[in-house]
Parts: structure tokens; sequence; C-alpha cells
């Protein structure tokens, strides 16, 4: 499915954005291969691929933080070059990342007046803040100027990145990625902003990989896979099917099959009553009680922030527990260390691979035992048995399908997805017993995404049970046996799958409500 | 586990950056008014050129190898130790003490007096060492910080001692008493500084060398050098590591004090602190945390200072020892110049290309 | 304790805290700026050597001055290029400027010392009473004259309201912001538009230029002349004053009169006859243990900046 329409507008102006052949490469990897893309003033334009296919570097070339290889961009007719974010903001093109770029301890303000010689150099913190008070009201996002950004919430900092983006004669507004981290409430709330900022004259791009909502808001939609355009056209004339189509580029697979979980099947993990506190980034958890029984996956819905990171180091041992007890088949953890946990079968895949996974300077061999290096086969007597490490290594590495030049080759020179591999194979070849995974499928593309999915399920298969942390609602509610949401610390159960969607949504951002899907933000805070 | 090709070109990086401290030095040489080239000259002719002073530079090795040992050991796990010399000091005074008190009428074989007086030393270092350690794992402080004040303090421990219960005889000298014959390493070139203590130190180097690539303790120093928060969260205990990393490196740099003692100086004088510790750094660099490159660093240090030194003889050239100092200065610079992940790539990338 | 006695400590409190505050200030905004640069005792002692030479050489106590801070300058470039431009570590980089500066001051010493240096009469500033103010009935003498309390050098008032400054700087003008925000998440302030390392780098230059001048401090104000090792580990102390103060001027401020208070206190001692006993090598070590006594009942890196020792790469390079 490779044909891109002609661009049939409405014999309006020229477009206020035009990218011509943009090519971008990076170090012999060609992300992007000659995309066109024309975007105009006054509407919301999709632009959808899956995970890899190249929306947010199109977009960063876009937004002036990188150079493209080859082609050009026009802004309103005339060619420019941006060598900094800066100069592109300059000329009218703001981006709100996916990853924020927001300096914690400083207050809203003070992060808005950062390279803007508008307000001058005394921090005239008055006029600033009253701009944006003024703007957030037209939008309709809520921010509280003088507050410090730590103690704002995920979906509060997007509004904070949001207002900045437009603070300016902003032309062009590019939002990358922005419901991944919200609930379906905070997502309805971004809806009604983008219109509002169409509205204005502002055009807006809209990157997703989620069908739905690029259907419900957008009024253009352009498909990019593998680095190229595939399809372009206004949202009506295209049906959702074309859409997934050509995102996929042919049939899209279907869903695995599996089997109910026992009825009779043991609780391996549970956690009683458990409290605990983080003394430096002020989460708690309180009273918490969660059963996971083998052969079954428990979903934690719940928008970041809300405990998940601390969860999962309690159960770990890597945070202390103020109350409450973590059992692992009737035997209390309490006096168990973390290598203890680990040599009973817990397994654990946290959010951030590269950080807490994996040691980069050390060789794919060397993290394949990372966990394991002081226990027998690889250990005795304290020694090391190399040919072991190396002979263990290559199996998995083979089984799991990691691709790396050698199994000596540093674990940093790894992609993202091959890395995702390499922690799978070290915390899965092990049969575990308990599973505990933190956004596994963050920023791993189609096939890495679907391969996890089919080993969590594999060993969901095996009798394993497993406890999945996920941010993004759909990712989550694909895999998961039984639902329930994460909210301020605390645990509130869901009848998934006899609840909807919307009502897991309601529950993640306020912590249960009325059954009211159609809330917008302007009535309170998150 | 390195390859053929990153290990020479780790060679090619460290050679490079020698060559370019010492030719660096000579513009300064001549900015001062010296004849840079002669200069040079002499300096190689300092360790070269006798065999006496090649092997008062064997001899001054020893506690470089040791010192950098000490500091490689600690470095490989993040341990910022900058305080290889107060530990010294300390193996040093306890060294001193051991040797001044075990006198001949008491003293049962040479061979156990060595022993108590070795294991004195290394004890002395690794008190001096944990007490930082643990300010750092349970009350945060820096080690950079920790171990640096540490230093100072054992100044004036030192000064304390030698001025008060180490005295020798003579009170009118900050000076102990020479060490008894027994406590004594035996020297292996009469008129020099080459004592047995040498031949401890490589042995020392390769027994680190061991514990640290083909131990599971070593593993988990290596792991905790490389990603703290990943070690932990594959259940290393970060904190146990870094003290008995730092306790091994004070042990080491203790060793360090009391091989001195026993081999060279035979007593304690107030000058004790001749600057090994810091010296371990530059060699602990120089052989890029590598505990079999530490020998060859190690020495290469230890001849530049026999240059040194053979320089600040040869009075009509008029420049101190301290050329030396600024030498191993700008010498870490070079390396970590020369070594920096942009050097690296275009080495690479050079190295790549002449195949391709 | 006498009125007197009470004065006179007062008096050397600020006079013995001015190069600790000084080297404390530049190493703040370093550190704020996300570099750690232990070097600055290297560069204090450096700049120490610098300012007699200069001020005996030139005649000039000003000429020395200018001559400290630009040595300081030069050597905190030097850490610069390699921690900044190369990435490397600065922990060991900061090391090798000491080992540096230890080695170039010894040779370049010596070479002075060749030259006649020392024998030739010092070169120095005088202090200065805030002259008006010495009129005042009662306390003015005391407070304001001759060896009063206030009677100090001028570099004291500069760096008290340098510190001052700083915070305005910090908290009130958006540089002091952009600048916070380097250390907190430099991505951040370069997607706004801050150049990080280009900063950090006037940062590190400024830190170099303070150290130079606390070290000239030393050898034309303090005292009037230049010998080994007279920085004698401020540098280091300056280091520490940095934490207890949490990265805050007015903290350093705090803590920089703190530690004056206890050189002042150490010196009465020596004066009272202390000299002769053993003690006095614990009262030379005294600033040292209290450091540590204070950073283990005290520190808490929560404070620090987040990005702190962190060597900037641009993503896309």
């Amino acid at each position: 499915m490779s044909c891109a329409r002609p661009e049939s507008s409405g014999g309006v102006a020229r477009p206020v954005l035009e990218l011509r052949g943009l090519s971008r490469r990076f170090n012999g990897f060609l992300a992007l291969d000659g995309v066109d893309l024309e975007i105009r003033s006054g509407k919301v334009h999709g632009l959808v691929g899956e995970n890899g296919a190249g929306k947010t570097t199109l977009m960063n070339i876009a937004a002036g933080l990188l150079p493209p290889t080859r082609g050009e961009i026009l802004l309103a007719g005339r060619s420019v070059r941006f060598r900094s974010p800066r100069e592109a903001a300059a000329a009218g093109i703001g981006m709100v990342h996916q990853h924020f770029m927001l300096v914690e301890p400083l207050s809203v303000v003070e992060n808005l007046l950062m390279g803007r010689r508008s307000y001058g150099w005394w921090a005239g913190r008055g006029r600033a803040a009253d701009d944006v008070r003024r703007l957030s009201e037209r939008l309709g996002l809520r921010v509280d100027p003088h507050s410090r950004v730590e103690q704002l919430s995920v979906g509060e900092r997007q509004r904070v990145e949001i207002v900045r983006a437009l603070l300016g004669e902003t032309r062009v507004l590019i939002l990358d990625e922005p419901t991944a981290v919200l609930t379906p409430q905070e997502s309805e709330g971004l809806f009604a902003a983008m219109k509002r900022v169409r509205d204005t004259g502002t055009a807006v791009i809209f990157v997703s990989h989620k069908l739905e909502e690029v259907r419900r808001v957008c009024d253009r939609v352009t498909v990019l896979r593998g680095g190229r355009r595939v399809w372009s056209g206004d949202v009506k004339d295209t049906s959702p099917a074309d859409l997934a189509r050509a995102i996929v580029g042919g049939e899209p697979p279907p869903p695995a099959a599996r089997k109910p979980v026992p009825p009779d099947a043991p609780v391996v993990l549970r956690l009683i009553d458990m409290d605990a506190a983080d003394p430096e980034s002020g989460r708690r958890l309180h009273r918490l009680n969660l059963a996971v029984h083998a052969g079954e996956i428990v979903g934690l819905a719940g928008v970041e922030g809300n405990g998940q990171d601390l969860l999962a180091r309690v159960i770990f041992g890597l945070a202390p527990l103020s109350g409450g007890r973590v059992e692992l088949r009737s035997q209390d953890l309490a006096r168990h260390s973390t290598s203890q946990r680990l040599a009973l079968g817990l397994s654990h895949i946290p959010e951030d691979r590269s950080r807490q996974a994996l040691v980069g300077s050390f060789s794919v061999a060397e993290n394949f035992v990372l966990t394991r290096h002081g226990r027998a086969p690889f250990c005795g007597w304290g020694m090391l048995d190399w040919r072991a490490v190396t002979a263990a290594a290559a199996a998995a590495v083979r089984q799991f399908g990691v691709r790396a030049a050698s199994i000596e080759s540093p674990a940093a020179l790894l992609s993202g997805g091959n890395q995702q591999k390499l922690v799978l194979a070290r915390e899965l070849s092990g049969d575990p017993r308990v599973i505990v995974a933190h956004n596994p499928t963050r920023g791993l593309d189609v096939a890495a995404a679907a391969y996890l999915s089919e080993q969590l399920l594999r060993h969901r298969a095996h009798g394993a049970a497993i406890l999945l942390m996920h941010s993004d609602l759909d990712e989550l509610l694909a895999l998961a046996d039984r639902v329930a949401v994460l909210y301020r610390g605390r645990l509130l159960p869901t009848e998934w799958p006899n609840t909807t969607r919307e009502h897991i949504g309601s529950l993640m951002l306020r912590g249960g409500s009325a059954a009211d899907s159609s809330v917008s933000l302007e009535g309170h805070d998150g | 586990m390195t390859n053929l090709r990153t290990t020479s070109l780790t060679l090619a990086q460290t050679l490079a950056a020698m060559s370019c401290a010492l030719l660096a030095v000579i513009p300064l040489l001549w900015l001062m008014g010296r004849p840079g080239w002669t200069v040079v000259a002499t300096l190689w002719e300092g360790p070269f050129g006798d065999r006496y002073r090649f092997c008062d530079a064997l001899g001054r090795s020893c506690p470089l190898i040791l010192c950098g040992l000490s500091v490689a050991v600690a470095f490989r796990c993040r341990a910022w130790n900058i305080g290889a010399e107060g530990q010294y000091v300390c193996g040093a005074i306890l060294a001193t003490a051991v040797g001044v008190h075990c006198g001949p009428p008491q003293a049962g074989p040479a061979w156990i007096t060595l022993g108590v007086l070795i294991v004195a030393a290394a004890l002395g270092g690794v008190v001096w060492a944990l007490v930082c350690a643990l300010l750092e794992v349970y009350r945060r402080v820096p080690l950079v910080l920790g171990t640096i004040l540490m230093n100072f303090v054992a100044t004036g421990l030192l000064s304390y001692m030698v001025y008060g219960p180490l005295q020798g005889a003579d009170r009118s000298i900050p000076e102990s008493e020479s060490i008894s014959p027994s406590a004594r390493l035996l020297t292996l070139v009469d008129g020099t500084d080459f004592h047995l203590g040498w031949y401890a130190a490589v042995l020392a180097a390769g027994v680190v060398w061991f514990l640290v690539h083909h131990t599971s303790a070593g593993f988990a120093l290596r792991a905790v050098g490389g990603n703290p928060v990943a070690a932990r969260f594959a259940g290393i205990n970060v904190g146990r590591v870094t003290i008995a990393a730092m306790a091994l490196s004070g042990a080491l740099a203790g060793l360090a004090g009391g091989m001195q003692v026993a081999g060279v100086s035979y007593l304690l004088h107030v000058q004790a602190a001749e600057g090994f510790g810091y010296m371990g750094i530059a060699v602990a660099l120089l052989a890029r945390l590598h505990p079999l490159g530490v020998v060859l660093a190690g020495v290469a240090l230890a001849m530049l200072d026999v240059g040194a030194m053979h320089v600040e003889r040869t009075t009509m050239l008029g420049v101190p020892a301290d050329l030396a100092t600024a030498v191993k200065g700008v010498l870490i610079l070079a390396v970590l110049v020369f070594s920096s992940a942009a050097v690296s790539r275009r080495l690479n990338r050079l190295a790549a290309g002449e195949r391709a | 304790m006498t009125t007197e006695t009470v004065l006179f400590l007062t008096q050397q409190t600020l006079v013995l805290a001015v190069p600790l505050l000084l080297a404390g200030l530049g190493e703040l905004i370093v550190e704020r700026s996300g570099s750690v640069n232990i070097g600055i005792e290297g560069m204090m002692l450096a700049g120490a050597l610098a300012g007699w030479a200069a001020a005996v050489a030139c005649g000039s106590a000003w000429a020395g001055a200018a001559a400290a801070t630009a040595v300081g300058v030069m050597l905190s470039a030097l850490f610069a290029l390699v921690v900044i431009a190369f990435r490397a570590d600065q922990i060991v980089a900061g090391t090798a400027v000491n080992l540096l500066a230890v080695g170039l001051t010894g040779l370049v010493g010596a070479r002075l010392q060749e030259a006649g240096f020392d024998r030739r009469p010092p070169v120095f500033f005088e202090r200065v009473g805030l002259p008006l103010l010495d009129r005042l009935p009662g306390v003015g003498p005391g407070l304001f004259g001759e060896g009063g309390v206030f009677h100090q050098h001028g570099l004291l008032y500069v760096t008290v309201l340098g510190l001052v400054g700083c915070h305005l700087y910090l908290y009130h003008t958006r540089w002091g912001i952009e600048l916070r925000a380097l250390g907190e998440n430099p991505a951040a302030a370069e997607a706004a538009g801050a150049q990080v390392n280009i900063r950090r780098t006037w940062a590190v230059l400024f830190g170099g230029a303070c150290a130079g001048l606390a070290g000239a401090y030393l050898s034309i104000m303090y005292t009037h002349r230049f010998h080994d090792n007279m920085t004698a580990g401020r540098g280091f102390l300056a280091l520490a004053l940095v934490i207890f103060g949490r990265w805050r001027p007015l903290g350093l401020l705090t803590a920089g009169l703190v530690f004056g208070a206890f050189y002042a206190a150490a010196n009465q001692m020596h004066v009272a006859g202390w000299s002769v006993t053993l003690a006095r090598h614990w009262v030379d070590v005294a600033p040292y243990l209290l450091s540590l006594l204070l950073l283990a009942l005290l520190a808490r890196r929560a404070s620090a900046p987040a990005a702190l020792g962190q060597p900037y790469e641009r993503p896309h390079d």
C-alpha cells in the first residue's frame, strides 16, 4: 500500500509548514527516506505509524533538534534551516516531547522564562505569570504558574509543556505521543484543547500510534512506515481498515489465543497490608493487598508517579517496608536480600533498561550472568567459571534472538530492542516463578514488542505469576487477566474484563467517581 | 574481556599520552630559561645511565605499584579514594611501631617480625580507609572529600607520633628509632633502594588481577563501577562492595607505607608522607585501572622520578625534582584526553578505515 | 575573655574566612552549573605564587592580583578543555590539575628564588578601615578604626558583595535560572536555548578566577610572601563549605564564617602557649576534623544539583 495520494485541499493558501524529501541517517541506519509532508494552518494533522517508523525523528527535525541529512524545510514558503530548537521556536514551531524538558526544582514560571529574552534579564515573574494564566485559561488547561515542577503530576507537566510551546507566536504545535501518559479523561481534555488551538489558526501535528484517537481528533492524516510516507489524506475519506493496513503494511495479525486462568491456581506472590514510603520522592504505598496466582497476568494500571516504581522496588527488597508483608508461596520475604529473592525465582524487568537492568560497559555475556554471578554453575568457591558463562550466554542469545556483534561486545552498543531481549533472556531463562515487569514495551518497535508479549504469554502458560505495570492502558488491557488501579499509592480493584476502559481511566485519574466518561479537565486538577 | 584490537588501541593511546606529556614540558623549560632537550636527555639518563640508579628506580616502583593497585581497585567501583596518602602514612606508622618494639631480644625469627609488621601496616591502611568508607555508605559523606580531609588528619597524626610517642632517643629530631634488623626487608642490590618488597608488589598485582577478573567478588566490583543502579537491581549490595573495595584499597596503600619503612628508610620521620599516595592516582590512570598494567605504569613513573632527581642533582641545569610532579599532572591530563570518547572514536575510525 | 579578645577574634574570623569564601563562591557557581572542580587547591596555590611574583616584579600589588586571577583562569581553562570538550572524568582531571600546579609552582618558585625574589622587599595590599565610621562615638574605633573588627582588606567586602550578588543572580535573574538548569537538567536547558557546554565553560573560568585571586589573598594580603604549600588544604575546605551551605550563597557565607572563626580560635590557642605541647599537631588538623564531623552530621546529598559531575553530550553529535 504505497500510493501517496495527492494533496486534495480545499484550494486554500499554501501550507504553513512543508517538509520536502527529508532524509536522516544515523551512523549508517536510514531512519527517514525522502519524506514529504504538508501542514496547513487551522487544521489538526495526524502523523501515525508504529514505534520505530520515524515519526519522532521527523518531528525532531521539524522542531530544530536534528539537522536533516537531506531535504529541506519550508516555513510559509521560505526555506529555513534551524540550528537549534530555540531557532525553531522563535520561528513559530513549538514541540511537546514525549520526555518533558522541565527542570524539576524550578517553578513553572522559571522554566518558561529560560531562554526567553522577551521577559528581560530580571526574572520578571509577574508578567510571565500573567501570560501563563491567560493562555492556560484560553486553552482550558489549568496551570499554576508558581508551583514547582517536581510537585506536579505527569498530566499537569504536560500542560506546562503545551503552554510553553504556545507562548509567543506559534504557528505550528507538535505533540509527540501525548496520550501515552494520560488517563482517558485527561486525553479528552487534551483533545478539547487541541481543537481550541486549531481554531485560533495554529496548525497542530498530533503524533500517535493509536488509530482511534487520530480518527477522532484529526482533520488530515499521514502514515509513516519504515521511514517512508505511505499514505496521506483527509480522515473523513479514509476507513479505519485502510489506515490500519497502511500502518502495518498488510493484514494485522490475529490476537494470540489464550487459555483462561484455572480457578484452583495457587497464589504465588502475595502482598499483605503493605506500607512503604520513599523518603526521596515522597511517594508512599498504603495498605496494599494483592494476590497473584500461578498462570495469570495481573495488570496494574496507573498514571506514572503513583507508586509503581516504589512497589517494584519493595517487592525486590530495594526499598524498605514500613508495614505489612511480601510473601512468596506463603514464605515471608522480609529477611531475604535482593539477591536471595532473585535466587528464589523472582524476576524483574524494570522500566529503564539501560539504567536499571544492564551495565553498559559489560559484555553481553557478563550482563547475562549479572543476577547469578555468585551462584553455581557460574561460580564455584568464589571463582568465576568463564567457560560456563560463555556457553550459557551463547545459548540464551541464540534462543532469544539477541542481535549483537559478538557475545563479548558491550551491551551499550546494542539497539533498544536487542537490549530488552537481552534482559528477557536473562530474566526468563531461569524459569522464573514470578515476573514483575514495568513498562516492558516502552520504546520498542512492533516486532520486539510482539516478541515480548509472546514471551510473557508463554511463561503465563507455563505457570508463572506475572505482575505487569504499564502506563499505557491499552497495552496493559491487551495482556492482563485481571486489572487493578494504582492510585496515589493505593490499590483499587476493578471488575475487568467486566468493566469499561473509561471506568478504569476514571479510577486512574481520580481514584473513583461516578462512571462519567465525558468529564473535561476544567473542573478539577489531575 | 578485551580483544586484541581494543588492547592495542589502549596501548597506543597511553604511549601517545606519555610522549605528549614529556614533549609538553620542553617549552615550559624553555620559558624558564632552561635547556629543554638537555633536561629530557638527562631525565632519560637518570634511570638508564647507571646500574645503581636503575635499581633505585625499581625500588621506588614498589610503593608506586602498591599505591597504584590501591587506587585502581577503588576507582574500579567508583569509590574515589584520594586518600591513599593518608592510608600509606598510617601503614608506615604502625609498621614503625611494630619494627621498633620488636628488638632482637624479644624477637622471634625474622619472618615472624616481618609478618607482623606487614599485617600491621595493612591494618593501618584498612582502618584509615574504612573510616571514610563508612562515612560514605552510612552518612553520605562524599568519599572524595572525606579521603582528602583524612589525608590532612594523617599528616597531623604523623607529626604527633614523631614528636611524641614514637620519637627516638634524640629529642631534637622529629624521627623515630630505627627498626630492628629482623624487621627489615632484604636489600637485593647493595647501595640501592631495591628490596625484596618489589617482588611482593608484583605478586600483589597478580593477586589483585585474579580477584578483579576471575572471582565473583571482582565481578560485583566491576558491576558497581559500571552501573551502580543496575548492580543494585541485580542483587549486588553496593554499600558492601564499596566498603570491601575501600578496605582492600587501604590495605594496599598501608602495605606500601609499611614496605617503605621496612625496606628503605628503616625509620619514621616527619617527612614520611612523600606523596606516593597521590602518585598512585597517576599510576592507576596510566594503567587504565588494570592491575597488571599498574606494574608497568609503576615502573615507568618510578623511572621518571629517578630521572627527575638526577636532573635536580645535575646542578648546572637548575631544575628541581618538582619537574616530575608537573610531568605527572600533564600526563594524567594527556591520558584523559587520549582515552576520551572523542579521540577513541576517531582512532577507531582510522583503524577501520585503514582496513576497509 | 575580654572584649578586646572577642573583637580581635571577630576580626580574625573575617580575615581568615576570605580565601575560603572567595574560592567557595567560584566553586558554587561551577557546581551549580554541573561540574566538580577539585583542582581549586592547585589553582589557589598557583595564584598565590603568581600574585606574589608579579607584585614583586612590577612593584604593584594590583599587578599581583591581576596575575593571580589570570593564572587561575588559565589553569581552569585547561581543566575545562579536558572535562567539557573531551568529557573526561572530573575528579581525576581535578587531581591532575593539583599535581600540575604543585609541580609548576615548585619549578617556578625555585627559579624565582634563584633570581633573588625572596630577598626583594615585599609588595602587598594594606588593610582599609572604613574612613568616616571610625568617628562614631563609643564603638567607632573598636569596630571601624585601626585594628578594629572591620579593618579588613577590600577583598572581604568584594567577596561578601559577590556572595549577595550571586544569590540575586541565581534566584532573580534569567541567566541565573538558566545556570541552575544546567546543573539540574542540562537537556532541558539546551532545549530552551542555553548552550550547556559553553556556559559551563564560562562557569569553570569564573571559578578559576576566584580561586586564583583567593590564592593571591594569602600571599599579598594576609601574609606578604609565598612559601611552599601555603594553601594547606583551603581549596579542599572550600569544597566542603559549598556542601555545608547546601549550594546556596548565603549558606556558604555562614559556613565560611564558622570556619574562619575556627581558624581564628586555633591561632589564638597557638599564641596562648599551646605550641609547646603535643596537642599543637591536633590543633593544626582541627579544621579538617571539624569538617569531617560536620559533613557526617549534616551532609544530605539530596540537595546537590542533580546533574553534578556528569558531562553533557548533545544527543545528536
